[in-house]
């Protein structure tokens, strides 16, 4: 049994922060990773029949991806991480189940607007228009050292904020699950 | 779980690690930390996340739209670029509530080489083509034409996607030409690239190109409004004209020409948007392009190429029997390898396309030297997808191909002439 296109096409679009996320962990270029998407849900297209079932394509897309962006950082001489580490990587990241890993984009939404606006100010210069560290000195009339210290802790409070949210969406979700066993279960 | 002090140092370290500043010592600690931690690899892909996750927002009140930018940003524009792919792609998924009265019956006219749809069928002329379907020219040498029921139509030329949508045809990729009738609907019928919507209510003849990074829109008669991927006017183009939209939201607009007879690629630039396969590298005797492993999908094979941009709309150069190609370059061993050039007819509008070819262009290569590879196209037409239409014919893709092994082959110049131009 193959997946069918549109199968193929829903997973990718469901798991689109993960894959954009895996290859910019390895270019760290947000809009290398966002054409490195694109370029695997191309090839997705063209080999939907080869790919089993859902697992089997969240496996080969990350893999796909890891490849296109290891080829990509190649290109521009772009160091990368050794490829004994980024087989680890792609066991974990590949995952289906993905264990501490949130693909909810909901999730880390709420987690970013729950940061100050100096903070959220800092990823949108940092990440999103990609600003070398230099220009951020020279725009936030900030030292290096500070400017480094403030993106740790911003991504510390933010993972900690997905596990709290994750565990209460849990929770929730346990408390919903024993509260309908308990109406319609036997008693 | 998330406690652990190497976690905490890993939140210290990503930072420098994203700009590439760590010290070989911190490099080294930071890819400990990830080999011992599965909990870290975890994190590592939590912070990535963090850092492409579309811009946030602060769940702001209820306000009128602010005027839209003139110029965007390319991650703005990519987000919504592949917003637009994204909801294209979905839009397979709920075609089964398909409104047929939108387009009627579409029928295919004609149907040359291989055409598939969903990459499953081969379809033939005459075949009604069912909502959801992704039609795949196959090739260079395959096209198909499309009848709407209003009577326009809209042909796919060789190595081209299109989607039929429920509000519009989606050009994931190559190029259509198409005839749109005088529109007498409230919404008149779309055609789509992933970045740009081109809609004509007074009808038009106009061809569509969409590469990664470029999408080109070219008419011949009448106008044609083009809208970005959000549904905002860019510009009006009218016929002669060709607009020209990259992915960083720039657009220029300039009048159609014949492309010449003599070319030169020059290198000393970066490779053009939308290049689709290979890469520039800097040697010592100066700029080369370099081929890279693609899967190729006419072959069905992962091949070392390189592919140029695909300048269906302009055309790269008009090609006679005489003409003379001159290619500069190196291998690192002799073998098995072509230059092809796709080539169409003097009107952009035509989807009939042909390749012309050398082969065998690096069995006696001598390897490591620069040197020259010359031919003329009327050397280069026995092969199987040779044009089927005479000169002259305008070349808009080239491709360099050594199969599955990388021979070390550097391209450092690529010209044509006639007459002894360029």
């Amino acid at each position: 049994m193959t997946l069918s296109i549109e199968t193929a096409v829903q997973v990718l679009l469901r798991r689109r922060l993960r894959l954009v996320a895996v290859a910019a962990a390895i270019v760290r270029d947000v809009d290398a990773a966002d054409d490195i998407f694109q370029q695997v849900v191309l090839a997705a297209l063209q080999q939907h029949e080869e790919l089993r079932d859902e697992e089997h394509l969240l496996a080969w897309a990350v893999r796909v991806t890891r490849h296109r962006a290891v080829d990509w950082a190649r290109r521009r001489q772009v160091q990368t991480l050794p490829s004994d580490l980024l087989d680890l990587l792609q066991s974990t990241w590949g995952d289906p189940a993905g264990v501490g890993i949130s693909d909810q984009v909901e999730v880390l939404n709420r987690c970013i607007s729950k940061l100050g606006d100096p903070a959220r100010e800092l990823l949108r210069l940092k990440y999103h228009e990609g600003l070398a560290m230099p220009e951020l000195v020279e725009r936030l009339q900030r030292s290096a050292d500070a400017l480094y210290q403030a993106l740790s802790r911003i991504h510390r409070s933010l993972r900690e904020c997905i596990e709290r949210e994750s565990q209460s969406s849990a929770e929730a979700a346990a408390e919903f699950d024993s509260t309908r066993i308990g109406r319609v279960g036997p008693s | 779980m998330w406690d652990h002090p190497e976690l905490q140092r890993l939140d210290e370290l990503f930072p420098r690690y994203w700009d590439g500043v760590l010290t070989p010592a911190e490099r080294e600690e930071f890819e400990q930390i990830l080999r011992d931690h599965e909990t870290a690899r975890q994190a590592l892909l939590q912070m990535s996340m963090q850092a492409v996750t579309p811009e946030p927002r602060t769940s702001p009140p209820l306000r009128l739209p602010e005027p839209t930018p003139k110029r965007w940003s390319r991650r703005r524009l990519l987000g919504y670029a592949s917003g637009g792919l994204a909801l294209g792609l979905a839009g397979l998924l709920g075609w089964r509530h398909w409104r047929s009265e939108k387009f009627g019956t579409i029928r295919l006219d004609s149907v040359r080489g291989i055409v598939q749809v969903n990459r499953t069928h081969q379809v033939a002329a005459g075949q009604v083509v069912s909502p959801g379907s992704v039609l795949h020219a196959v090739g260079p040498g395959s096209s198909a034409d499309l009848h709407l029921a209003d009577g326009s139509t809209v042909s796919l030329t060789g190595d081209s996607y299109l989607g039929i949508e429920s509000q519009r045809l989606l050009l994931h990729q190559g190029n259509a030409s198409a005839q749109i009738q005088p529109q007498n609907s409230i919404q008149p019928i779309r055609l789509a690239t992933p970045s740009v919507s081109v809609s004509c209510p007074e009808g038009a003849s106009f061809t569509l190109n969409s590469a990664s990074r470029v999408t080109e829109v070219g008419v011949r008669q009448g106008q044609a409004s083009v809208s970005d991927s959000s549904g905002n006017f860019v510009d009006r183009v009218r016929a002669g004209e060709v607009l020209a939209m990259r992915s960083s939201g720039q657009y220029v607009k300039e009048m159609l020409t014949s492309p010449p007879t003599a070319y030169q690629l020059d290198l000393s630039q970066p490779l053009p948007q939308g290049w689709e396969v290979g890469y520039l590298e800097t040697t010592p005797e100066g700029p080369a392009i370099c081929p890279e492993f693609w899967f190729d999908p006419y072959h069905a094979a992962v091949l070392s190429q390189i592919r140029s941009n695909n300048l269906w709309t302009r055309g790269m150069v008009t090609l006679y029997p005489d003409s003379l190609i001159r290619v500069r370059y190196r291998v690192n061993r002799p073998g098995h390898g072509q230059l092809v050039i796709v080539v169409r007819t003097e009107s952009r509008h035509r989807t009939d396309s042909g390749v012309i070819e050398v082969n065998d262009a690096f069995v006696h290569s001598r390897p490591g030297v620069w040197q020259w590879l010359e031919a003329h196209p009327r050397d280069m037409l026995d092969v199987k997808e040779a044009p089927k239409f005479g000169p002259p014919w305008v070349g808009f893709r080239l491709i360099f191909n050594t199969y599955e092994l990388d021979l070390g082959l550097r391209i450092a110049d690529f010209r044509v002439s006639r007459d002894g131009g360029v």
